[in-house]
């Protein structure tokens, strides 16, 4: 017994140098203390300064008025109201016909110069006036995903706007969108700040810890020591798990001066973030066990970045995303800190979290047992 | 020898080192195998993902505004709660709609009685949407009035939103076509510009593609002078530092214009669609050409900065995260001029898919070859001054 309990005093105590040991390099390395720290400083803090983007370019919408009548006139003088839309129409080109400017509109639709346009047929008014119900052709620049949505959305509050002013209704059903919850996004970062801490904490920490192991010449020495291939996972994972603590607290702080609202836990809040660096850190130093070049090592980072980018991002598949560290995060955080719940409320993003560091952990080890050079 | 032959044989001399150093460099690149294999299947990979991905911007752009047919169910269907306040004959009717809307797998649906309920499961991001179907729904409509539901989103969550926005439009849509209820206006949405087929690698190619490109270079790059130390043994030879770094900037500018070739034959191939006049291939390899030499540029930069390895890596990081994110997020167009990333997306969007001409879109040309050739330059400066080992 009491041997068994030496022999994992000592392991306690080479796992406490190699920690040591870890930290002290990276803090040496003033310019890698930099980057990490300064990573989150700029990112966040330039977005902080930002505007909501969708909302700063206008709409620019032509409108063909086959009709002149009073009512297309009152339409059009409806769609022209604030500065969401710039509506230019045949009447502001006085030598072209309403034909003409269809002809230019279908010409310049699938440019920058277009957002949509909207055609006025003959007998608008008297269709309104008759039977209280008119066809509007509207032809939208698709492209530009987001900006077609922007779009179709100012046109149909407009048209709303334009029932109400002239009190003209028939059959129809409306929704008036109500946001839940009433988060008052005061800047970009309120909206981004769940992405943004998903992408900076696993993408610093994966990256710096590709180049852990194959980078470090002294480790095949090392090996030749009473150390063990587990320890020496044990110690570069809670070392850089350590760094990421001050990183953590570093983004948290900016967030709180840029207002993003923290409804949960602090406490919680930070767990999440850290299982994010984590799953950075284990992902990382699988990288880095499997290499055999420092460059193999930032590859397989960058491939497994632009992937997960691309399905958190674009494409969404439900059976995927589950098993995405960022996904995770962004959704743990929001829970935490946007929603108030506790940890317990989210406990599938944390066991999510936890299953992808302790699968890389396993693997990285299995992977450094077997390892014939360390032998 | 006359001045005019000393010049020309110095030259000569100059090209031949220049070339010999070119390919060399190229060697290097090529000799770690599997990290070119990885580089090569990033592209491939990123592109067989945006052909067979299915859900995501799919979704939405498949959703038609008015109704045209549901299309196909998301891949996320959204959670809907749902309370019908009005008990009548028409409100049951779109109870049973989106009854329907549930078991051909677009929607999963609460019916419930209680707001305060579902309310709490919109708040836990249980449910995405609360629609509530008012009392005198029925009767507003009969007498040729609008009804106005209430509809709740969890904004949250915003990947969920757009598909759950796109549903109760569909929804609503749906009911209104089937009872003739076309209100005031009955709008005949034209979507325009988009392909029948690839509109996943359509939309997301000018996207992803400079992504890569740039990203890739500037990997790469960036690891090329601070990892060389036989570099510093070439002062002792008549080799000079400018043909050095002009040198890895071919062999790496010849590397990624491999990679474009293969990009494109395989974007193609699986069906995107490149617009513009007869030299449209052309202007698209000079587009992602462009992005991957700012990223081969950027590198040689973080590169001759770099005191180590690691170093190198962290800069690139650093510029990575940077322009990705500012991509997405910022506004402010003198940032967004200087990213390499959106004026590859610009160029590509609108040359290559709105067909726009080159010369409205000189100025993203004008920005990428500024920061190119300010970049070199300081590059060059830097490394001029670095002080070799020996």
């Amino acid at each position: 017994m009491s041997e068994e309990f030496k022999s994992l005093s000592r392991r306690g105590s080479r796992i406490r140098s190699i920690i040591q040991n870890e930290i002290t390099t990276l803090l040496k390395d003033k310019v890698s203390l930099f980057i990490l720290f300064i990573i989150p400083i700029a990112v966040l803090v330039t977005i902080g300064v930002g505007k909501v983007g969708a909302f700063t370019n206008p709409v620019n919408l032509w409108i063909i008025d086959f009709d002149n009548s009073t009512k297309s006139h009152e339409f059009i003088a409806t769609m022209e109201e604030g500065d969401s839309i710039t509506v230019t129409t045949n009447y502001d080109n006085p030598f072209t016909s309403p034909a003409q400017f269809q002809a230019l509109a279908e010409e310049y639709l699938p440019t920058n110069e277009l957002s949509a346009y909207i055609i006025l047929q003959e007998g608008f008014e008297d269709d309104i006036l008759a039977n209280k119900s008119t066809t509007l052709v509207v032809y939208i620049d698709a492209i530009d995903v987001i900006a077609a949505f922007f779009a179709e959305f100012l046109i149909q509050i407009k048209l709303v706007d334009f029932q109400l002013e002239n009190i003209v209704f028939e059959s129809d059903i409306f929704y008036f969108p109500v946001m839940r919850p009433e988060i008052e996004y005061s800047n970009l970062l309120t909206i981004a700040a769940p992405m943004m801490l998903g992408l900076i904490l696993f993408g610093t920490m994966t990256l710096v810890t590709t180049q852990c192991i194959v980078g470090d010449i002294a480790l095949k020495r090392l090996m030749t020591t009473p150390l063990y291939t587990s320890e020496i996972l044990i110690g570069k994972t809670i070392s850089y798990s350590i760094v990421s603590l001050f990183q953590i607290l570093l983004s948290l702080g900016i967030l709180k001066i840029f207002s993003v609202p923290f409804y949960g836990l602090f406490l919680d809040i930070v767990f999440v973030c850290f299982l994010c660096s984590l799953t950075g850190i284990t992902l990382g130093i699988f990288f880095s066990a499997i290499s055999k070049t420092r460059m193999q090592s930032a590859q397989m980072f960058l491939l497994f970045f632009i992937v997960m980018f691309i399905f958190v991002m674009f494409v969404r598949v439900p059976y995927i995303l589950p098993f995405l560290p960022v996904e995770n995060t962004i959704r743990g955080f929001s829970n935490l800190a946007y929603r108030g719940l506790s940890l317990w409320e989210t406990i599938d993003r944390i066991l999510y979290l936890l299953g992808f560091s302790a699968a890389f952990f396993i693997f990285t080890l299995i992977h450094l047992w077997r390892k014939k050079e360390f032998v | 020898m006359s001045e005019k032959e000393k010049k020309n044989s110095f030259l000569k001399k100059s090209v031949k080192r220049f070339w010999g150093l070119t390919l060399k460099e190229l060697q290097v690149l090529l000799k770690d195998r599997i990290a070119m294999i990885i580089t090569f299947s990033i592209p491939i990979i990123v592109i067989i993902i945006l052909v067979v991905g299915p859900g995501g911007i799919e979704d939405l752009i498949s959703s038609e505004p008015g109704f045209t047919g549901r299309g196909a169910p998301p891949s996320e269907p959204p959670i809907i709660g749902l309370i019908d306040q009005d008990q009548t004959i028409l409100s049951s009717e779109f109870v049973n709609l989106t009854l329907d809307y549930e078991k051909t797998g677009y929607t999963h649906l609460i019916l419930s009685g209680d707001q305060n309920e579902l309310e709490i499961l919109l708040g836990k991001n249980k449910i995405d949407a609360i629609v509530i179907i008012p009392a005198l729904f029925e009767y507003n409509l009969s007498i040729h009035f609008p009804a106005i539901l209430t509809v709740e989103f969890d904004t949250i969550d915003y990947a969920a939103l757009q598909n759950t926005q796109a549903l109760v439009a569909s929804l609503v849509n749906e009911f209104k076509y089937l009872h003739k209820f076309t209100g005031v206006f009955n709008v005949q949405y034209h979507r325009e510009g988009l392909p029948e087929k690839g509109r996943l690698i359509f939309l997301g190619s000018p996207m992803f593609f400079p992504l890569c490109m740039f990203a890739i270079a500037a990997l790469i790059a960036c690891q090329t002078i601070v990892s060389d130390i036989p570099k510093d043994r070439m002062v002792l030879t008549p080799t000079n530092k400018y043909e050095i770094l002009a040198a890895k900037l071919v062999a790496h500018q010849a590397l990624m214009s491999l990679l474009i070739i293969i990009m494109m034959i395989l974007s193609v191939s699986f069906g995107l669609e490149i617009r513009g006049g007869q030299g449209r291939f052309f202007t698209y390899f000079f587009i992602l050409f462009m992005v991957a030499l700012s990223g081969v540029v950027w590198g040689l930069f973080m590169s001759v900065i770099a005191k180590v390895p690691l170093n190198a890596l962290q800069f690139f990081i650093f510029l990575f995260l940077f322009w990705v994110i500012a991509g997405f997020f910022v506004e402010n167009p003198v940032i967004l001029a200087l990213s390499p990333l959106d004026n590859g997306e610009k160029l590509l969007m609108n040359i290559c898919m709105r067909g726009e001409s080159i010369w409205w879109n000189m100025k993203y040309f004008g920005y990428l070859g500024l920061q190119i050739g300010v970049l070199y330059i300081l590059a060059q400066l830097i490394f001029n001054r670095k002080k070799t080992m020996l």
